[in-house]
């Protein structure tokens, strides 16, 4: 099979394979040699850590002490990062105890592992610029001789900003812990501690080590993407300094600091879905503040490192009583409030995204069908190339069509499709109006097979264009949409690509551009749209499929604007964790969903069940199963077939207009000529309650009048029917006559009935003797019947107000007139009012002569043996299984039915497929929500939602909550949503806060058992523990215990 | 399981032994000397009745502001010479409310609705233990008086003392504020659950005093007063200081405001601690008649003072009397033969609706029974 609709619908949605270059540091254990203090002690004092911009080695370290201004008094120590990127560092004697600047500085040796695409292949090692730099902070602790020190550039970032603040009045240990802070937040780990890993060796990495890899890595996007890294590095470091970053003034925007990190996110490989669900959440922060990112720092959290075990409980103290005002505040909200407090009303979002989205997709499949068209017919795409002409095909949905567009094309580097025209819809008309960029080479494009003969590792189609109500307004607007499939390598055949060798090099096609929309009801959405195709890695989940390809991401971010004009800012992205392993369109398409399929079933699958005369013709069988109970089924059966018993057989043929119009001619004119040429009309006067009688011309009676019906009935009498022209008679005079009436002797009677409400025109009845009078009619009609030997035209009937004409063709049931059928199906069909497309020689050819000449026989319903029935079953089960793999094997199957009606035997079935995912092998997702809202405590308050599911059963919600002067983080998880009986929860913020739970329930939900931890920078100072039902914190001090109910 | 340094401490079948014995040997006394022994117990509710505030402390909190219960189980011997020894068991515990927090926090129980701006302080105060130990005591005797003092040394637990003071304020009919201070040392501690307490041990002291005067044949006084100058040192004593407030609160179905303030407080062990006992007085005046008798009672304790009267009838053999009792509307019934004395009294017949109940059993005193 050659290339065709799949690599286009493939490439519709192409995806984007960004590689991040990054890393991380990493803290050392390591206590080596010694050092004397100022003050005489003695000590074995170090800074460790790992210096990853991509993983830095051999670069040159230096250790500089800071006095309270922030100033470097002086190198404390220096060495040379190793093979890995890592270094450890002796402070020497000069060290006093104060903060450390770690400064890592590349040399001419150094080189960096990049694993960015910005900065080349992945793993390759690239020599650094001159004055590339990194730092960072750090503080020794009191009671530990080692400082851990990751310098990454986002501490770099941090001592950055931590020296803006130092200048604006902060100590240097204030303004580190506050940088930090800051930082923390923006790049949503803690940069201070986490360990930085290279992103492509992310094997046993906890989740934050994996979040940090990739932020590292998205840093790399934006700092070698172009011109010069080590000013890149020094601009993207200072973004923070004024307390913002991506704001006016810095080197890089939130959209594209979010978008470098939903790319680094996406091409790295073994992120966990905690890590996946953290990056996604942090993207939907940076989508909600286009405009930049002000992390909060609450100083009433701050923490000295001296701090005594009193100070950190006040501090917790106040931690959890902000966000149980946090929580209070949320939950008091009721659903109106809720709705207000968003800004946002949920039909802005169903009359945006529900209705024009139908117009985006709409455009996506215009586009491809254009595209499929210049590929279906090549040739023409050249002629109208190279004539300038355009070429005019319908838009077809789901096979109908649903309006046409012309198609412009045009070879500019590639096949380039002007596309316009009209699509109505359900309710209203669309005009589109699109331009189709590809860099799909012309001579790639097949003249013979109309099949793509070549296509390089990356397809790019970029689509931009409107759509418009007709009225001017605006629909859709389409802004370089690009549309990637990306390959491994490039792959050509003359004979056209095959899927098979398609298959081999697909990687993944993804969709990305920017949209607007708005609703006739006056909603509006402006923003980004973003989806993702991957290569299906793990087992398909339902039979195999053409191409092994999983749906990856989908992201919407963007402004809202209601239909009152207030603007809210808003996104969605929904992300499939395990997209290569987990076949998610065989779940979607399959997983509990009903069953309608049908295969071949052995050809003696009614035998024994039915006696059938020899002679009968075209014999077939109908069985039928229904399940009554799971893995019981009952059903019955019966055979029919055709015989030539002699009998009347009728068929009816309707008439083309053609044919009733000079069939009613010659009818009117024969009639003419068979009628006197007078006729008396008799009629009842009710005023003079006496018969009176009318002299008419026969011909001023029938005048231009039509004959609607004829029929012949047994008896041999010939009715017809005139419709007749108006006024066809002087009865002017008779208005209130009901009807006149006629003997025309012998030849029959005559009726003329007024207009009246039934009969529109005048119309005549007549009842003819056929011996006398039906000749020249019945010669007339059995014109329509020459070539059906013995065929009689028994009946017509004419109706102008349901436009039917037909006529009925009777003989009897004889071998030879199937015969003849047979022979010449296609005219003999035609003749007979049959369908005339069967194919001669055709099972539907031999059942249509069949059923046009012979008669028709049924025998009883019979009940069907439990031997047949489970007979029926097991091949319902071998068609499933062959068809859909292990799914087809566990379907339910609901009801059979069996036929050799229509041709060879074939088994029909109806059913149902199970949940197709399993505790091992299940769709792992997340799908995150950004949105502002508006609550009096919480000011200028942003929230971003992910809900991610990570186990079976269970999964994670992880809400972040961002305001003027603060950032709080929920985290709720269950491995059971169905049984919450553990649950545990996290409340952390970016100050080094976090309080742990577990909980169990009982059925009845009431809480059993509680445990937790309260850690402040990572120590734990406190307990949470249930007392009496009540959750309570408690902290150690000293010979005391504080203690504090939760909520 | 429950934690072995948390196990609740039960008195056992030894001291019951000791008084039995002592008793029992009564019934072949011989005549230098006297046994005495006594069984006495007294509970008072008057927020609610007995059987509500052990179902369900505070549900049924009307008015009144003290709940108490005491009791003490004694036996000894006393010589010739006046000088008494005896062993006993006793305990105390006594609650004392201000009355319009008590109503205050009825009514936000049954959700009865609220008057808008109310201000309702509440001061709650708890003071109980239980000790074993013994006494020393001499009696002496004249013609018409009898004087006896003793003093006493036990062994103390279940310490619980301490307080709760603060304010409920009304917002609106169905919403309020609470704050309140906590300071109590406590056994075990009910307020905030805290768990694996070990419970602190405590040697207590008392002194006792009683007469009786007999002016002329037909009129008698009676004067007693226990746990004068009495204390409790306590030893590694548990202890909670907290806050409660209603900063963040909850609302039921019906809009109420659920009472579950939030509470913050630290706990420990104090090094030492002296819990102070209050003394408790009891009088008594009788008028005889021939056989009939009027009685005029009085007690205060715990800071609350009550007065009896009543009636007396005698027989050859057996003196019967009832008195009222106004401040607790009970009514007690006393039958005396002998040296044996057996006294009861309640304010109602159905347990559901009782709020005091006493009861004494005597033999060989002279004590005055509540």
């Amino acid at each position: 099979m050659t290339l065709k609709k799949t690599a286009l619908a493939l490439a519709m949605a192409s995806s984007v394979a960004l590689v991040g270059c990054g890393g991380g540091g990493s803290s050392s254990d390591t206590n080596t040699g010694s050092s004397g203090t100022d003050g005489g002690s003695v000590s074995a004092r170090s800074v460790s850590g790992s210096a990853v911009k991509g993983v830095m080695k051999y670069a040159s370290v230096t250790a500089y002490e800071l006095n309270d201004a922030g100033d470097r008094m002086g190198s404390v120590g220096t060495t040379e990062t190793d093979g890995s990127g890592n270094y450890e560092l002796t402070l020497d004697k000069a060290y006093k105890g104060g903060l450390i600047e770690i400064e890592v500085t590349a040399t001419s040796k150094t080189r960096m592992i990049c694993d960015a695409a910005a900065c080349g292949n992945q793993g390759e090692e690239i020599s650094l610029p001159s004055g590339f730099k990194l730092n960072a902070i750090a503080t020794k602790a009191a009671d530990s001789d080692k400082v851990s020190a990751p310098v990454t550039a986002w501490s770099t970032m941090a001592a950055k900003r931590a020296k803006a603040l130092i200048a604006a009045g902060s100590t240097a240990a204030e303004a580190s812990r506050q940088a930090t802070a800051e930082v923390n937040d923006l790049a949503g780990f803690d940069v201070s501690k986490t360990t930085a890993r290279a992103v492509t060796d992310l094997s046993g990495a906890s989740a934050e080590e994996q979040q940090a890899a990739v932020m590292n890595a998205a840093v790399a996007a934006l700092v070698f993407a172009s011109g010069d890294a080590a000013d890149n590095l020094e601009k993207f470091a200072s973004a923070l300094d004024d307390g913002q970053a991506g704001n006016d003034g810095d080197s890089f925007t939130v959209a594209e600091l979010s978008e470098a990190t939903t790319e680094a996110a996406n091409s790295t490989s073994g992120l966990d879905s905690d890590a996946k669900s953290a990056l996604s959440t942090k993207t939907g922060e940076y989508d909600a503040n286009p405009d930049g990112y002000q992390p909060t720092y609450d100083a009433e959290l701050d923490v000295a490192e001296d701090a005594t075990q009193a100070d950190k409980i006040n501090a917790f103290k106040t931690f959890v009583s902000q966000a149980r005002t946090w929580a209070t505040s949320i939950e008091n909200l009721n659903g109106d409030e809720l709705e207000a407090a968003m800004g946002a009303k949920a039909d802005t979002f169903n009359n945006v995204l529900g209705g024009n989205v139908n117009s985006l997709q709409m455009s996506l499949m215009i586009a491809g069908q254009a595209l499929n068209d210049a590929l279906v017919d090549p040739a023409a795409l050249q002629t109208a190339m190279a004539n300038g002409d355009t070429v005019t095909v319908p838009v077809l949905d789901a096979g109908v069509e649903v309006g046409s567009m012309k198609l412009a094309f045009s070879d500019n580097a590639g096949l380039v499709i002007g596309i316009s025209g009209q699509v109505t819809g359900q309710a209203a008309v669309m005009n589109f109006d699109l331009a189709l960029n590809t860099n799909i080479p012309t001579s790639a494009l097949d003249l013979n097979a109309g099949s793509v003969s070549a296509l390089t590792k990356s397809t790019q189609m970029v689509l931009s264009g409107t759509f418009d109500d007709g009225q001017g307004t605006t629909l859709a607007k389409l802004n370089d949409v690009t549309l990637k499939l990306e390959l491994s390598d490039a792959v050509s055949n003359a004979n056209g690509v095959s899927t098979t060798e398609f298959n081999q090099v697909f990687v993944g096609a993804s969709a990305k551009g920017s949209v607007e929309l708005a609703a006739a009801s006056g909603e509006s959405f402006n923003g980004t749209i973003d989806a993702g195709l991957i290569r299906l890695t793990g087992p398909a989940l339902a039979g195999q499929p053409d191409v092994p390809v999983s749906f990856d991401h989908l992201k919407v971010t963007g402004e809202f604007a209601n239909s009152d004009g207030t603007v809210f800012r808003s996104s969605a992205a929904l992300n499939v964790n395990n997209s290569a392993a987990f076949d998610t369109f065989g779940w979607n398409d399959y997983s509990e969903a009903g069953i309608y399929t049908s295969g071949p079933i052995d050809a003696n699958y009614w035998s024994g069940l039915f006696q059938i005369p020899g002679e009968a013709i075209a014999p077939a069988a109908n069985l039928e199963a229904y399940k009554v109970a799971p893995g019981e089924f009952t059903g019955q059966g019966s055979a029919v077939w055709y015989e030539a018993d002699s009998q009347p057989k009728y068929n009816s043929r309707n008439l083309d207009v053609a044919e009733r119009e000079t069939l009613a001619n010659d009818l009117r004119d024969s009639l003419l000529a068979t009628l006197p040429a007078q006729l008396t009309l008799q009629y009842y006067d009710p005023q003079s309650a006496t018969s009176q009688q009318l002299q008419v011309n026969t011909s001023d009676l029938l005048g231009q009048g039509v004959v609607d019906s004829y029929n012949i009935s047994n008896d041999g009498t010939v009715s017809v029917t005139v419709a007749l022209s108006s006024n066809p008679v002087p009865v002017g005079d008779f208005a209130d006559v009901l009807g006149l009436n006629s003997s025309i002797g012998e030849n029959g009677n005559i009726y003329m009935r007024q207009l009246d409400t039934e009969t529109p025109v005048p119309v005549l009845d007549l009842w003819l003797v056929e011996s006398q009078k039906v000749d020249p009619l019945a010669a007339i009609l059995q014109n329509l019947v020459v070539g059906l030997t013995d065929a009689k035209v028994t009946q017509y009937y004419s109706d102008n107000v349901w436009d039917s004409h037909s006529i009925s063709i009777s003989r009897n049931a004889e071998k030879s007139y199937f015969d003849e059928c047979v022979a010449d199906p296609m005219d003999q069909l035609h003749k007979l009012g049959r369908d005339i497309t069967v194919v001669p020689n055709s099972n539907r050819a031999l059942r249509s002569c069949a059923d046009a000449t012979l008669s028709w026989m049924e025998s009883p319903w019979v009940d069907l043996s439990p031997e047949q029935l489970s007979s029926l079953v097991d091949s319902a089960r071998t068609i499933l299984t062959d068809r859909y793999g292990q799914a087809g094997q566990k379907a339910t199957i609901n009801n059979l039915y069996a036929s050799s009606w229509s041709g060879a035997p074939t088994l029909s079935i109806f059913g149902q497929f199970p949940d197709l995912e399993t505790a091992n092998n299940f769709i792992d997702a997340s799908f995150t929500v950004t949105s502002a809202v508006n609550i009096p405590e919480l000011p200028e308050a942003k929230v971003v939602a992910t809900v991610a599911r990570n186990t079976f059963a269970g999964g994670k919600v992880l809400a972040t909550v961002n305001w003027s002067s603060g950032q709080y983080s929920l985290e709720v998880g269950t491995k059971n949503v169905d049984s919450l009986s553990e649950v545990t929860a996290r409340f952390f913020n970016p100050q080094g806060y976090e309080l742990t739970m577990a909980a169990i329930f009982d059925q009845a939900g009431d809480l059993q058992g509680l445990s937790g931890d309260a850690l402040l920078n990572g120590e734990d100072i406190g307990d949470v523990t249930l007392r009496n039902g009540m959750p309570v914190i408690t902290y150690p001090n000293g010979s005391t215990t504080e203690f504090e109910t939760l909520f | 399981m429950r934690a072995p340094d948390n196990r609740k401490r039960r008195r056992g079948f030894g001291p019951a032994f000791f008084f039995c014995g002592m008793l029992m040997s009564s019934a072949c006394a011989a005549s230098d000397y006297q046994l005495f022994g006594r069984v006495d117990a007294q509970i008072v509710s008057e927020p609610e009745p007995i059987k509500a505030t052990l179902a369900d402390w505070g549900n049924g909190f009307d008015s009144g502001e003290r709940q108490w219960a005491v009791s003490q189980l004694e036996a000894g011997v006393r010589w010739p010479s006046g000088l008494e020894l005896s062993l006993f068991s006793r305990m105390m515990a006594d609650l004392r409310m201000n009355r319009e927090a008590v109503a205050f926090y009825g009514k936000i129980s049954r959700k009865e609705p609220l008057e808008p701006g109310q201000v309702v302080p509440v001061d709650v105060r708890v003071n109980g233990y239980t000790g074993n130990g013994a006494r020393l005591g001499f009696r002496h005797r004249q013609d018409t008086w009898s004087l006896t003092g003793g003093v006493s040394l036990f062994s103390a637990g279940h310490l619980m003392s301490g307080g709760l003071n603060g304010q409920f304020i009304a917002l609106d009919d169905s919403d309020y504020d609470f704050n309140a201070n906590v300071d109590y040392v406590y056994y075990r501690d009910v307020i905030f659950k805290r768990p694996n307490v070990d419970e602190a041990r405590g040697l207590g002291w008392s002194l006792d005093l009683a007469g009786t005067w007999q002016p002329e044949d037909r009129v008698t006084v009676a004067l007693g007063a226990e746990d004068l100058f009495a204390g409790i040192r306590w030893q590694d004593v548990p202890f909670t200081r907290a806050t409660a407030n209603t900063e963040q609160k909850t609302y039921d179905d019906s809009g109420f405001a659920v009472f579950k303030p939030l509470i913050s407080g630290t706990e420990g062990y104090l090094n030492s601690y002296t819990q102070e006992l209050d003394a408790r007085y009891k009088a008594s005046v009788e008028l005889r008649e021939q056989s009939l008798s009027l009685l005029v009672r009085g007690q205060y304790q715990f800071g609350y003072a009550l007065a009896g009267l009543g009636l007396g009838y005698r027989t050859d053999s057996v003196e019967y009397r009832g008195v009222y009792w106004p401040g607790t509307d009970s009514l007690g019934l006393e039958l005396s033969t002998g040296t044996w004395r057996l006294a009861l009294a309640a304010d109602h017949l159905d347990w559901p609706d009782t709020r005091a109940v006493a009861l004494s059993v005597s033999y060989g005193r002279s004590r005055l029974p509540f």
